[in-house]
Order: C-alpha cells, then structure tokens, then sequence
C-alpha cells in the first residue's frame, strides 16, 4: 500500500513535469492530471507551500476528512492534525530530505474524529506556484486491529495469571490435604493395631481361638490401609513438585532397589539381569519410584513359579529407545490391559497377590510426566513385560 | 544406660499409652514425663507459665517430640530448644507419623537430632522403641552435665 502511493505520487510529479512543455500538452497535461488526481483510490491532496492551506483534494480525500470538495480551498492544513507537533515534525523531514514518505501521524477529519494516516508528501509546481503533493492512507482500520491485538493480549494475560493463581491455590490446597492425610489418617490406624495386640497379649488367659483370629484380622486390615495410605500419597506426590532432572543411571538404581528387595524378601530366589550403564537424564526420586513399583511387582507376580527370572533392560523399538522390566510370573489378560494403569485397578485378588492397586498408576503418572508412555504386555501364567520411554530432554 | 526421664510430647492419648508400652516391652525403666501440647513441652524444659519448677529439675534424657501438637506445633518447640543455652544440646528425637518430606526436612535443619517415623504396625513400633533406647540411652555419649539438658 505504501509503495503504491509512493508510485502515485511519482506519476503525478512526471505528469506535472509534462506541463511545462508547450501550451497544448499543457492543456493535455493538466487534463490527464486531474483525472488521474479525482480517480485516484488514494486520498491526494494539493497544499499551497507559501501558507500552507488547502488547494484541491480529490474525493477519496473528501470522504476521508469529511470535507465539502466545494469549501476546500484556502482551509488551513493545521487544522487537520491532532497534534500541532506531528506537522511540524513533517516540515522538518520535509526540509531536510526534499520529500516524506510513509509518515505516520493522527489527523482529524472536519468533524474532529480521528483519523490513523500515513502521510507521503512531495513538492511540485503547479500553476507556477510551488504546492506539496500529499497522498494520504487511511490506517485507522489497522491502528484498530492493532489495539484489538494488544488489548486481547493483556486480557489473555490477565486470564493466564488469574488460572495461574487459581491452580497454585488448588495445588496449596491440595497439598495440604495430602500433609494432612499424611499425619491424622495414620494415628487412628496405630491404635487399632496398637491395642488389638494388647488384648492379645494382656487378655491371653480368656481370649479363644477365634477371637484372637478375629483380632489379627483386625490388625491385618489396619495394616493395609496404612500401606494404602502411603501409596496414595506416593501418588499424590508423584504428580505435583518439580521435575529435578540429572544424570541417572538406571542400572545402578535398580540393582539398589533389587538388594532391597533381596533383603525384604530373604528366602526368595529370583534370577534377575539387569542391562549395564542405564544412563539417562530424569529425576532421580521420581524414577526410583517407576523401578521401585515396576521390579516389586516382578517380584510380587513370580512368588508362585519354580525359576523366577526378571529382566530389565533397554531396546531400541522402531528407532525409539524402550525401557522393559520383563518377568515370567502370573502375567495377565490382555484383554484387561488397559485396567493396569488406573488407580485402584487389579487384576488380581488380594488374597491370591497383596496390593492397593495404586503403584502402576503411580508409575504411569511419573513417565507421562517425563514426556514417555508405558504400556505393558502378558499373557496369564506367561508373564509380563511392562515397556516405558522416557524423553530425556 | 542413662536413667534421666524421658519427656514425651504428644497429645494423642492412645499414642502415650502405646509409646510408654513400648519401652515397657524393652524394658527401659526411665520415668517417661509427658507433655499434652508444645506449650507444655516449653514450660517444663525452661519453666515459665504454670509450670515455673524447670530450674531445679532434672533435665530429660531425651526429648520425643511429635510434630502435629496444638498451641505450639513440634517444629517451633524444637526451635525454641535450640535457641536456649540451657537446652540447645538436648537430644530431641522426631518422632512422629509423616515422613513428608518437609517435615524431615525442616527438622534436620531446625536441629533434629534424629527422625522416626512411628510405624502402624505395633510389633515394629515396639522393635523402634527398643533401638531408639538402646542407642539414645545406652550407647550414645550424652554432652557433659554442665550444659542442662
């Protein structure tokens, strides 16, 4: 748009230069010049240099500034500015550089609305006298557009820091509920066990069989919501925090988290491999959490066969690099792999392979958060290999 | 075997009589002194408020502090410890539900002398207790009398 008012106003100036050839092509000259001016989709506007007012303006400019074609002439310029200075800043590029182009200025139209232009100015002669050519491009569409942007922006700005408060609120909120759960719920629990043991203990004399059966089951029951209790908030904590990404490597972590689990478990005999310098770029607490629940689960699901083997190990799948932790325990249904990962999800009965069906789950939140997926794959009596990616950006 | 009393803060009824089953099934014979809330607590070690007997008493052999306790909650009771010259060498042992870890973490840097988690199970509870007084009360060297806890 600007190149072509420039353009414009350089025909103009080279039809201008035409008049000064011979009467006739004067008169010729003088015509094509005015129909070029009048037809122009440009507003143009001819100002006297010696007072600066107003000489002829086509009809683009009429319509701009809204003013009477018919009272143009001899209106003072000035009165078209906004700000006085914008004019005389327009002068002074006009004096220093012969001409100006694109210059961006508010003017007002007759009725004092205001009008976004830029301004090209080129000086003439025109009836012997010198004039300034000026073509003016009405931006105010755009200047619009532009404070549209700007004030969408702060508003988008103002929502993303209201949700941002708002999220941090829930997270504090959240927080303190888990923190809580964390110190009340178990208290309760510590004196179910507590004093179920006692009367076992002090009221061994008029306690038979069964009651004190009935009282380890009691004992049983509070133990495992204790346990629910911490992989509950095992869960909760897997998903909020920081990701404190370093160098980690996950052989050297799993074989820690295997001796654990040798310890744990003394009189279990479990072959286990496990892939040499693991090294990848995540949290470490939050991974030793993923091989933690991954390996225990191997563990869990081969008690019942003679050779128990888990392996886990890194390959490259379709060019992705796939960890795997792979048993030949219980394994599962296909059917149902899907229910793995929810919370609170077994496959299992309890009394067949304890747990609270939170551990996968956990799992899964801390890969997603890692940028990876997991999935897993079984068949019953066959085992299972549950598969992980880590984007270890 | 350090024979001074035990103070025990807490407010769990339940918790006091298990905590003092405990080491009666270890057979640890320290007086086990209780306090109901951290107010309490701070009153007893350095005597002010209702208690204001602190001076003349013998100071505790160890300090079990829980965190959750009402009026002044565990963590600035142990504050509060360290910052008095009288007790800021007391042997203070967390001994509380959570293993959150801030918890465990403010207490080590509000100068815990150690952290332990009270387990449900009752039968660990008591193996807990028997460690915890076989090593604060037997084998660890207490800092010399001339400080007061």
């Amino acid at each position: 748009m600007a190149h072509q008012l420039e353009s414009t106003i350089k025909d103009f100036k080279a039809t201008v230069a035409d008049l000064r050839l011979s009467e006739a092509a004067r008169r010729k000259g003088e015509e094509s010049f005015r129909q070029l001016f009048e037809t122009s989709p440009v507003a143009l506007l001819l100002t006297r240099r010696a007072d600066s007012t107003l000489w002829m303006g086509n009809r683009e400019l009429s319509s701009l500034l809204q003013i009477d074609p018919t009272s143009l002439d001899g209106l003072p310029a000035s009165q078209f500015y906004t700000n006085e200075a914008d004019r005389q800043q327009l002068l002074k590029t006009l004096k220093e550089e012969g001409h100006v182009d694109n210059f961006d200025v508010q003017l007002k139209t007759s009725t004092g609305e205001p009008v976004w232009a830029l301004i090209s100015a080129y000086p003439i002669e025109y009836h012997g006298e010198a004039a300034l050519l000026v073509g003016i491009h009405d931006i105010t569409r755009r200047k619009h557009a532009e404070d549209e942007v700007r004030r969408l922006n702060q508003e988008l700005e103002q929502r993303v820091e209201a949700r941002t408060a708002e999220l941090s609120r829930v997270n504090r909120e959240l927080e303190s509920f888990s923190y809580s759960v964390s110190h009340d719920l178990r208290t309760p629990l510590r004196t179910i066990d507590g004093f179920s043991k006692a009367l076992v203990e002090d009221y061994d004399a008029v306690l038979d069989q069964t009651a004190k059966e009935y009282l380890s089951r009691v004992r049983a029951g509070a133990q495992r919501m204790s346990r629910l209790i911490d992989d509950l908030l095992s869960l909760a904590r897997s998903a909020r925090g920081e990701l404190n990404r370093s160098n980690v490597n996950l052989s050297e972590l799993a074989a820690d988290v295997a001796a654990d689990l040798r310890s744990h478990f003394p009189d279990r005999r479990v072959e286990l491999t496990i892939g040499p310098k693991l090294h990848v770029n995540v949290d470490p607490g939050l991974m030793g959490v993923v091989i933690e629940n991954l390996l225990s689960n191997a563990w869990k699901y081969t008690g019942r066969v003679a050779h128990p083997k888990v392996r886990f190990g890194r390959q490259t799948k379709d060019g992705e690099e796939v960890y795997f932790v792979e048993d030949n325990g219980a394994g599962f249904d296909m059917q149902y792999s899907d229910k793995l990962f929810g919370a609170f999800q077994r496959l299992h009965d309890s009394a067949e392979f304890d747990g609270s069906g939170i551990g996968l789950a956990t799992v899964q939140r801390i890969i997603q958060r890692h940028g990876g997926r997991v999935w897993a794959e079984g068949s019953i009596g066959k085992g299972a290999i549950f598969y992980f990616t880590l984007n270890s950006a | 075997m350090n024979m001074d009393p035990i103070l025990l803060v807490e407010d769990n009824v339940d918790d006091v009589a298990l905590t003092k089953r405990a080491f009666k099934k270890n057979n640890i014979p320290n007086e086990v002194v209780v306090a109901r809330d951290g107010v309490e607590a701070i009153n007893y070690l350095l005597g002010s408020g209702d208690d204001a007997g602190a001076a003349s008493r013998k100071p505790p052999a160890i300090i079990l502090l829980d965190l959750n306790l009402p009026r002044l909650n565990g963590l600035e009771v142990l504050e509060r410890i360290r910052a008095d010259v009288r007790t800021r060498d007391a042997r203070v042992i967390i001994l509380t539900s959570s293993r959150e870890e801030r918890d465990i973490e403010q207490g080590y840097r509000l100068g815990a002398s150690s952290y332990i988690r009270k387990p449900v199970d009752f039968d660990e509870f008591v193996t807990a207790a028997g460690r915890l007084g076989e090593y604060w009360l037997g084998l660890n060297e207490p800092p010399p009398k001339k400080f007061a806890a």
